[in-house]
């Protein structure tokens, strides 16, 4: 029981291009612990789909896992071979993307695209086992006349819709893990919010953790336990979900949260993070973040600063954290 | 969808007359008289203008073209001015050898061509991929008549292992099956080719689809990837392609039918502009014509069979 649901050790990503191998995730520890949510959020292009794919060992070409390890209930996922790897898949964990309509195939109905994961896995079950399966599965995900639905084909969905068949998919196999990569990013607002209410309940329900990938802070606030924060392919901030958002450490976070710490009781100031994302083929000796970091320092661009314990149970990736005392010193 | 049908098939009488009108004008051009044909060797000055009377090969020729298109719709083919053998007739002894031509054809070159093309994509920049492609830009380059008398020489004549002219009954027969095997390779080998590099980028654009990585995410191996999730997609626009590339392969047909004396309507066809016999020409170019509506209809109804957006 003590060993966590996942564990990612060290894990480093890599691209193949002209000049040399880039990192789009790089050296990324973080532990998800069974039923809970580990929210994991930075802008866009940090590397969070590229995590999520390398978890399940879908990285393709000219993607590769150069370096660590990804254990699932203490089992190294980079040991399996090809068809263990299958097994894991959609069975203990599972996924569901962004873009609902571009994730499913429009020419299959969306009764055969989720039992057809369910046939790879239990060879053994009938038509008539998986048509049952389909519906319980559409069901769960609140969608009414399931018999009806399963039919259909994924244009003649709305958005939501699909957004909901592409959870039904995922949990068909009851995973024990589902990553779900911006879920709610291509919805309008209430649909986002019915869709996140939904899987809250889902995981109630079923037991399952999840890795809620996003960009939303509000997201994370709503739902996570935990949360990474990544910026330029690594966890500069980890801690628990309460923790990020009453007391940031990195300057990134704090950038993130839109306001600058506590110093004199009043938090009116604004920080906005000025500049962009430096890409992967052009990233800065030290600390990624400080060509914007309003408190670099000369120190700051020496070296990458590992991620440290703050306080127990959270750690910043920062030389100047905690922020507040080195700024006062 | 059978409303669409018929749309498509009014649609095409106007294309049909069009055909016609430049089939007829065609065969103004042939130097070959057909009353000198049809009087033989032989025959004196006299006997060639009256045939040429009885044929109404006198009259100005806008007025012949309507005659025929006016009796066309009455369904009278006419009769050869060669051997006054009714067109029909000819044209139902062969039609069915061409249609077993282009059935032998196509029923290994399209499956032969989809399956190359498939895993050239799914490896593609590998060796394999490389091989594949430089085949099938080989296979569209070779004329389909150079192919022909290759295999004609080669296995034909110098190996004697299969015959080369003519049918040799029918199909289910094994003479027929021998005598069918030189021109379907021939025919069909032109078309594998082009077939590959369609089914090709066709499969290469699907493997990019986002729903291939949800396939995998699911836990499916490859093979189902592929087939489900890649080719099934490609499909859509590959039927589409070889639609439109028929029309080539109809005019293969009767290169090959020519080259193998096949008896079917394309050597029909060249044998009757060959002697000016227009009724008996203008009839082939009808079948042929109307074999490349039906088979765009046909594409047009598996288009809608294979892509459930447009079943609406
Ligand atoms: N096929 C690829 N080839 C080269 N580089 C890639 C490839 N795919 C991703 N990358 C690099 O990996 C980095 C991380 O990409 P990723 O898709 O994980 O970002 P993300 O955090 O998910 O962004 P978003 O919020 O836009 O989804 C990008 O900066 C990109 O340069
Ligand atoms: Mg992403």
């Amino acid at each position: 029981m003590s060993t966590p649901l996942l564990e990612i050790d060290g894990l480093r990503t890599v691209f193949r291009t002209s000049s040399g191998d880039v990192p789009a995730v790089d050296g990324v520890s973080l532990t998800v612990r069974r039923g809970q949510t580990l929210g994991v959020v930075g802008e866009s292009g940090c590397g969070k789909s590229v995590l999520s794919l390398s978890i399940m060992r879908l990285v393709a070409h000219p993607g590769r896992i150069a370096a660590g390890r990804v254990l699932l209930e203490g089992r190294d996922l980079a040991a399996l071979s090809a068809a263990q790897m299958r097994a894991v898949r959609g069975r203990d964990i599972a996924m569901i993307f962004q873009e609902p309509m571009t994730s499913l195939n429009p020419v299959h109905s969306v009764g055969f695209q989720i039992t057809e994961g369910l046939a790879a896995h239990e060879p053994g079950l009938s038509r008539a086992e998986l048509r049952d399966r389909g519906i319980e599965a559409l069901r769960r995900v609140r969608i009414p006349s399931p018999e009806r639905r399963l039919e259909e084909y994924p244009h003649q969905l709305s958005g939501g819709m699909r957004q909901r068949v592409m959870i039904a998919m995922a949990l068909a196999g009851s995973p024990k893990l589902l990553i779900a990569d911006e879920p709610t990013t291509a919805l309008d607002v209430t649909v986002q919010a019915q869709i996140l209410d939904l899987l809250r309940e889902l995981q109630a329900q079923m037991g399952m953790a999840i890795i809620l990938i996003t960009h939303d802070l509000g997201v994370v606030a709503e739902m996570a336990d935990e949360v990474a924060v990544m910026y330029a392919g690594k966890v500069v901030e980890r801690t628990d979900a309460r923790r990020l958002f009453d007391d940031p450490q990195h300057p990134y976070t704090l950038g993130l949260l839109g306001s600058i710490p506590r110093l004199d009781e009043e938090r009116e100031n604004l920080l906005a993070i000025t500049g962009s994302v430096p890409p992967p083929f052009a990233l800065p000796p030290g600390c990624r973040f400080a060509p914007r970091c309003p408190f670099a320092i000369p120190a700051c661009d020496a070296a990458q600063p590992p991620l440290l314990e703050v306080e127990p149970g959270h750690g910043a990736a920062c030389i100047r954290a905690p922020i507040e005392e080195s700024l006062a010193a | 969808m059978i409303r669409h049908g018929v749309q498509r098939l009014l649609l095409a009488l106007p294309v049909l007359f069009g055909v016609l009108l430049i089939g007829f004008l065609l065969m103004q051009v042939v130097p070959t008289d057909p009353a000198t044909v049809r009087a033989g060797p032989q025959a004196t000055a006299e006997v060639v203008a009256a045939i040429r009377t009885e044929l109404g090969l006198d009259e100005p020729v806008w007025k012949q073209f309507f005659l025929y298109v006016w009796r066309l719709a009455q369904g009278d083919l006419g009769v050869s001015i060669i051997n006054n053998v009714p067109v029909s007739q000819e044209l139902g002894n062969t039609i069915g050898p061409t249609l077993e031509l282009m059935f032998a054809a196509l029923v290994w070159s399209i499956p032969l061509g989809i399956a190359l093309g498939t895993v050239a994509a799914y490896l593609r920049g590998s060796f394999v991929d490389r091989v594949v492609m430089a085949i099938s830009v080989a296979g569209v380059s070779v004329p389909v008549f150079f192919l022909g008398l290759l295999l004609i020489w080669l296995v034909g004549f110098q190996w004697q292992l299969l015959p080369f002219t003519g049918r040799g009954g029918p199909l289910w027969t094994m003479d027929g099956l021998l005598a069918i095997i030189l021109p379907a390779i021939t025919l069909g080998g032109v078309f594998v080719g082009p077939v590959a590099r369609m089914t090709r980028s066709a499969v290469v654009d699907a493997l990019q689809a986002e729903h291939v990585r949800t396939a995998r995410a699911k836990g499916l191996g490859e093979g189902a990837v592929v087939r489900r999730h890649a080719l099934r997609n490609a499909l859509i626009p590959v039927v589409t392609l070889i639609g439109l590339q028929i029309g080539f392969l109809l005019g293969g047909a009767v290169v090959t039918e020519t080259i193998f004396s096949w008896p079917g309507v394309g050597r029909l066809a060249v044998g009757a502009i060959l002697s000016a016999d227009f009724p008996m020409a203008q009839g082939t170019i009808i079948v042929l014509s109307a074999g490349f509506i039906i088979i765009n209809l046909v594409v047009d109804l598996l288009y809608g069979a294979l892509d459930p957006r447009v079943r609406g």
